[in-house]
């Protein structure tokens, strides 16, 4: 899986290419996790380059979300497709992460 | 003189770096080697004999031609054969050709010994499956680097093996001990309980994160659930493993109720604040819990997250069944119940996302709307059938693409007539 990275605002936008399942979780979640370090827990993630999320994959975004709350930092979701976003609105992910339509609604 | 002096200190100095390089290859080879030398010629059996021993080789036997070799490794256990070529009886081809067949290779290595002008029939032994060669007449060097090379690549190769074997061995005592946890059917008994279930559950690993389990609660009610940890593999089967545990735990809860919603709320609130505890990776879990009052037909069920559940009824569309938040995120999140009648004959079908998430070779998803048609291709099918059904029709349309995901099916049928 390819993850692009670049700075955005007073933190980072990281956005991952493809599909975010049990095979590219792993990798994805490591990038995420180091981008939020470095971010200073200021992290967008940019999700209109993936297709499809796994339930492996909304792990990684909610370990993204909790290591944020733990920093007491920001942590947004923006741009999801509507496959992807259906699987956060049947999973409730809809109610605990902070999802904006797109990247220049984001503010961090 | 002192020149001859110099000569010889720097020759002690050099036995002894080799002595120590002895050392260390046999402590990393371990000790107990065993080597089988297969030559027609004594004196040549013997040199080399010797060779080994001085090497350090604990136990080196000795093959006249390749039929008394092969006798022998069929009836021991080498680390490493050294094999002449041109003997009597079976030549060093035929022994190759006959370890081969018999799946030996891959766990004995074999030298050839032959005299540099036979480059040919060296090349066709390797072909064979022999591993290496030593020219005639030995170098010392050579043999020492080449035994202790491969001695130590066979001692890795056996390790990296035996941990395989180990690992498998404890995967498969997990997957068993895993299945285990999925009740035997549950079959109607006359007019009183009118309930029939059946379940599969097809880890995509050796162990996998779906979760099943049925069972009665009270006298008057049947709990059916079925569950699916956001991970794959060890880790998730443990967070599964606690969830199953956690669920039986919070059953007696049932019986404090003030009414059936506040039962089945009670029974997910109670483990939805048990797997938020000591939970560092984050792992979830989606969760379909329903409780039958067999008497009534009445389904009363919380679902946390996970792909809705149909309703299968004669003449009608399968009918879904949603709900709210995974199992596992926040303890503070409150849990709603759904109803749903049943009518006689009725049946639901409870899947974990292995099935319309199943993928075919053209890196499709079976998908939500070919389960609801391929349920309802058999509108009047008991449970069994249910679940047989749909798990033919995942196999047909992945059609032998491996599937990553874990697979987990339950039909439950009420007042179903057979």
């Amino acid at each position: 899986m390819q993850i692009v990275e670049e700075p955005f605002g007073s933190g980072i936008v990281v956005r991952p290419i493809g599909r975010l399942d049990s095979t590219t979780a792993p990798a994805a979640e490591q990038a995420i996790r180091e981008a939020m370090t470095r971010s200073g827990h200021r992290l967008l993630l940019d999700m209109g380059d993936l297709d499809y999320v796994s339930s492996a994959g909304l792990r990684v975004v909610l370990a993204a979300a909790k290591q944020s709350n733990a920093a007491s930092g920001r942590f947004l979701v923006c741009d999801l497709k509507p496959q992807v976003r259906q699987v956060f609105e049947l999973s409730g992910f809809t109610r605990i992460i902070s999802i904006v339509a797109t990247r220049a609604e984001a503010e961090l | 003189m002192s020149e001859i002096r110099e000569r010889s200190a720097g020759a002690s100095e050099r036995r002894a770096a080799s002595e120590e390089q002895r050392r260390q290859a046999i402590a990393r080879i371990g000790g107990n080697v065993s080597v089988l030398v297969v030559d027609d010629h004594p004196d040549n059996r013997d040199l080399l004999r010797r060779r080994l021993e001085r090497l350090g080789i604990a136990r080196v036997e000795m093959a006249v031609d390749g039929v008394e070799a092969v006798d022998m490794i069929r009836a021991d256990s080498f680390d490493l054969v050294f094999l002449d070529v041109m003997m009597p009886n079976m030549n060093g081809y035929e022994v190759l050709e006959r370890l081969r067949d018999e799946n030996r290779l891959a766990d004995l290595p074999v030298v050839m010994i032959s005299a540099l002008t036979e480059m040919d029939s060296v090349v066709r032994c390797i072909d064979l499956g022999a591993e290496d060669y030593l020219a005639k007449p030995f170098n010392p060097t050579l043999l020492r680097a080449r035994l202790y090379a491969l001695l130590e690549k066979k001692r890795l190769r056996d390790a990296v093996r035996e941990n395989l074997r180990r690992l498998e061995s404890d995967l498969e005592a997990a997957r068993s001990s895993q299945l285990g946890m999925v009740p035997p059917a549950m079959d109607p008994r006359d007019g009183e309980w009118p309930v029939g279930i059946r379940a599969l559950l097809e880890p995509a690993r050796q162990v996998g994160g779906d979760l099943i389990d049925f069972f009665a609660l009270g006298a008057g009610h049947c709990c059916f659930l079925l569950g699916d940890v956001s991970g794959k593999g060890p880790a998730a089967a443990l967070f599964m493993a606690r969830a199953w545990g956690t669920l039986r735990s919070a059953a007696p809860l049932w019986a404090e109720r003030s009414d059936d919603e506040s039962g089945v709320v009670a029974m997910m609130e109670a483990v939805n604040t048990r797997m938020c505890e000591a939970n560092p990776s984050f792992e979830f879990l989606t969760l379909f819990l329903g409780v039958l009052d067999v008497a009534t037909g009445r389904v009363v069920f919380a679902n946390a997250g996970h792909p809705p559940p149909y309703r299968i009824r004669h003449g009608e569309a399968p009918l879904p069944l949603v709900g709210g938040m995974p199992v596992g995120i926040d303890d503070r999140v409150r849990h709603l119940s759904g109803t749903i009648d049943l009518a006689p004959g009725d049946r639901i079908v409870v899947y974990s996302d292995g099935v319309t998430e199943a993928m075919n070779t053209a890196k499709e998803f079976y998908g939500d709307d070919k389960l609801a048609d391929v349920l309802a291709e058999v509108p009047d099918a008991d449970p069994e059938t249910l679940v047989a059904h749909v798990r033919r029709s995942v196999a047909e349309f992945a059609a032998g693409e491996e599937q990553s995901d874990d697979i987990a099916i339950l039909a439950l049928g009420w007042k179903v007539v057979e």
